[in-house]
């Protein structure tokens, strides 16, 4: 039942090669930064809303390959039930309308939530990344829990730092309103 | 800071013993099904920080008290820990065998859990989930907010009282938000980010926030009624609430850290358990309060009184017994004497507030010892309909005998509550009495009797007078029989407390060595670090000093590898 958190090797890669001779590499490989509390349509019913933030790395010297990270982190205001995990492919599709560019491929993108003590009112336990593996099936995403996947704490610490994303509550300080994204009809098997 | 002898401290662990007392007659029935409880407790990392590590062995102490509840239920109890490493797929795993595993009659998952698995409690099927952890529990909230809410309520029964819940947000505060108002109250709610001031104006606090000294004497005054601290974290000191020791002493009523929520809680679900499993129709405990009567105001119970009032306590389980009112129906018990007392009383002395204290205990443990008969149909303590539900349909007139029974003792109960105000002593039956229950229609029936006449025949009076009597006899046996497994429990209590404060102890130590090292840790790599820049910086500067001089001595036109191409 203990399960040792599983590195993903390229992750595993940028992350630790932060603080070495790099800096001008990881600054040059992110293209774009941006971020949105954003809200969509729980398929729980009733609005969801979490704080997305998306990193777009350019990656390979012609700048075509595209990849992109995004953040989606769960915060105390959202209603209880209505977690992020508890609608992966809901909170997916709004992130890909809201944050990402056409261009990037649904393969192209990883996926993390994030949890910690801006997640819940209660005492919440370590500052947590855990990274999604939504599978695209060409016209919808589904989502199984066995393949979520919890990092290394300081393996989540150095990918925090390294995607350059400041306190949760500090972020939300700048949003004074949610991003809302209707989503189309979910796939009929949810 | 020694609390006043006006402040009514809530006896949470004596609700625990009485109401466990209460429900042994179901274990029986219980443990024939050979159900199991499963408990699932997330543990900190060993190198985690020490307030998560302080909860980690709150959560511990919890689960342990849950063991021994269900335990005592009758129930086997599978304790299961989890590192919090666990990945999300396998905590899943753990919950959904629970799920399907027919054995297990409900899952317990010990909070608080890591933010990121908060989710997955919605996958306990909510026909197990007695804690209402998940969204689809059939409960309306935690078993915690449960217990704060019936313990607020006497409290809340003026008109007007204000109320607050601090920690209004979180998993517990909004349960007991959410059953305040159902039953009428309008709470405030405070939580992260509210002025705490406020509370200064409310006559009634309830704190769930788990965030030890949160409410000091800045907050906290005599004229609260009540404070209500559901806190819980171990400390070296002892274990410490949301109230600050210091202000512990302000409010009139408090419920004291230990053995105020936390057992209330464990109560709580000590029923919806029994209720799940044997009693599906049995009404739910109620705490009533300290009495409102002008000559028993809310007395000091001291942490040193050998024998502590239990009157309030006891009035607990006689409601826990209660089932709700049904149409009463005369019935011919033969022994009606003993539920009349004597008109002329005079204040009872200590002892025998403590004798009769003995006996209201006891009868608890009567029950249980009416074990056989109420087990077999435990439907019946609950007034189930025969005819809505045929399959649990009995004999008539055993069914009749088994209500009269529980009936019988459950007047007792409040029967001898109100001889602990009136009554110093047991005593003969008087005329006066009966005229007042033959007048008191309401009152005979209540004790299922036919009315009694004070004209009644020699014969039948010394029959009675003789009935009397044998039932003295058998109240002083389980008098004696249950003032022995009540000083048990005592003495259980008290090693338990003994055994935390050890631990508590053990852990501080644990702690203090810990820091201690991890202080000398830092200190040796900070003096390593400083030692190694003060190095490098000194070898820089050489360094630095060395191509200075080399530069100006190029610009001089001194050459040490050759001769000067300016000289000569």
């Amino acid at each position: 039942m203990t399960e040792r958190p599983v590195v993903d090797p390229a992750i595993d890669g940028i992350a630790r090669s932060r603080g070495r001779a790099n800096a001008g590499l990881l600054s040059g490989s992110i293209a774009v930064m941006s971020s949105a509390v954003l809200r969509w349509t729980h398929c729980r019913g009733g609005p969801a809303h979490c704080l997305a933030r998306a990193r777009v790395l350019d990656a390979g010297p012609d700048h075509r390959l595209v990849h992109a990270i995004v953040v989606l982190s769960e915060v105390r205001d959202n209603p209880r039930g209505r977690w992020i995990t508890a609608d992966v492919p809901g909170v997916v599709m709004a992130a890909r309308a809201a944050l990402l560019p056409a261009s990037c491929a649904p393969a192209a993108v990883t996926w993390f939530v994030h949890h910690g003590q801006f997640s819940t009112y209660d005492p919440a336990g370590p500052e947590t990344l855990t990274r999604l593996a939504p599978r695209w099936d060409g016209q919808f995403y589904t989502d199984d829990v066995h393949d979520h996947v919890l990092l290394d704490s300081s393996l989540a610490a150095g990918l925090l730092a390294m995607l350059g994303l400041p306190p949760v509550e500090h972020e939300l300080r700048g949003w004074p309103a949610p991003i809302t994204v209707e989503l189309p009809p979910r796939s009929p098997a949810e | 800071m020694s609390r006043p002898q006006h402040q009514l401290r809530i006896p949470g662990r004596a609700v625990l013993r009485e109401v466990t007392a209460a429900y042994q007659p179901y274990r029986g029935a219980i443990a024939a099904r050979d159900v199991r409880v499963a408990i699932f407790r997330v543990t900190p990392a060993p190198d985690a920080p020490p307030e998560r590590r302080s909860r980690g062995a709150a959560a511990a102490i919890s689960a342990e008290q849950k063991v021994r509840v269900f335990t005592a239920l009758g129930a086997t109890v599978d304790s299961v820990e989890i590192p919090e490493t666990v990945a999300p797929g396998a905590f899943v795993d753990l919950v959904e065998a629970a799920n399907d595993d027919p054995r297990i009659a409900a899952i317990i998952v010990q909070t608080p859990l890591p933010a990121r698995l908060l989710r997955e409690l919605d996958r306990i099927d909510p026909a197990k989930d007695i804690d209402a952890l998940g969204g689809s529990s059939p409960y309306g909230a935690c078993a915690t907010a449960d217990g704060i809410s019936r313990i607020a309520q006497p409290f809340l029964s003026a008109p007007d009282t204000k109320v607050a819940v601090v920690g209004a947000h979180g998993f517990v505060g909004s349960g007991v938000v959410r059953l305040l108002r159902e039953h009428g109250h309008d709470p405030r709610e405070v939580d992260l980010g509210d002025d705490m001031r406020q509370l200064r104006d409310v006559d009634v606090v309830i704190s769930a926030t788990g965030q030890q000294g949160l409410l000091t004497a800045e907050y906290l005054h005599p004229a609260h009624r009540l404070v209500i601290d559901s806190g819980f974290v171990p400390h070296s000191a002892g274990p410490r609430g949301d109230v600050h020791p210091d202000a512990q002493h302000l409010p009139a009523a408090i419920t004291p850290v230990p053995g105020g929520i936390g057992p209330v809680e464990m109560a709580t679900l000590a029923e919806r358990f029994t209720i799940q499993q044997a009693a599906p129709d049995l009404a739910s405990w109620r705490y009533l309060g300290p009495s409102t009567e002008p000559s028993d105001p809310p007395g000091p119970v001291e942490p040193t009184s050998p024998e502590p009032q239990l009157t309030t306590v006891h009035r607990t389980v006689a409601d826990a017994l209660h089932t709700p009112p049904t149409t009463p129906q005369p019935r011919p018990v033969e022994v009606p004497l003993r539920y009349t007392a004597p008109i002329e009383v005079e204040p009872p002395t200590v002892e025998q507030e403590h004798h009769d204290l003995d006996i209201a205990f006891d009868e608890h443990v009567d029950v249980g010892q009416d074990h056989e008969r109420v087990e077999v149909e435990p439907e019946l303590v609950a007034g189930v309909d025969a005819q809505q539900q045929p399959e649990r349909a009995v004999d008539e007139q055993q069914a009749d005998r088994v209500v009269g029974e529980l009936e019988r003792v459950e007047v007792d109960d409040v029967e001898l509550a109100q001889q602990d105000e009136r009554e110093p002593e047991r005593a003969e039956p008087e005329v006066e009495q009966l005229a007042l229950l033959e007048v008191e229609r309401d009152v005979a029936d209540e004790v299922g009797a036919q009315p009694l006449r004070a004209e009644s025949d020699p014969a039948a009076e010394q029959a009675r007078i003789d009935a009397a009597a044998a039932e003295r006899g058998r109240q002083e046996q389980a008098r004696v029989t249950l003032t022995k497994a009540r000083r048990a429990a005592e003495a259980a209590d008290a090693q338990r407390e003994a055994r935390e404060a050890a631990a508590a102890t053990t852990a501080a130590l644990e702690r203090a060595r810990e820091s201690t090292q991890t202080a000398l840790a830092a200190l040796h790599a900070t003096e390593a670090e400083r030692a190694g820049g003060e190095e490098a910086e000194r070898r820089e500067q050489l360094n630095r000093w060395h191509e200075q001089d080399r530069a100006a001595e190029m610009d001089q036109g001194i050459d040490h590898d050759g001769p000067s191409l300016g000289m000569g």
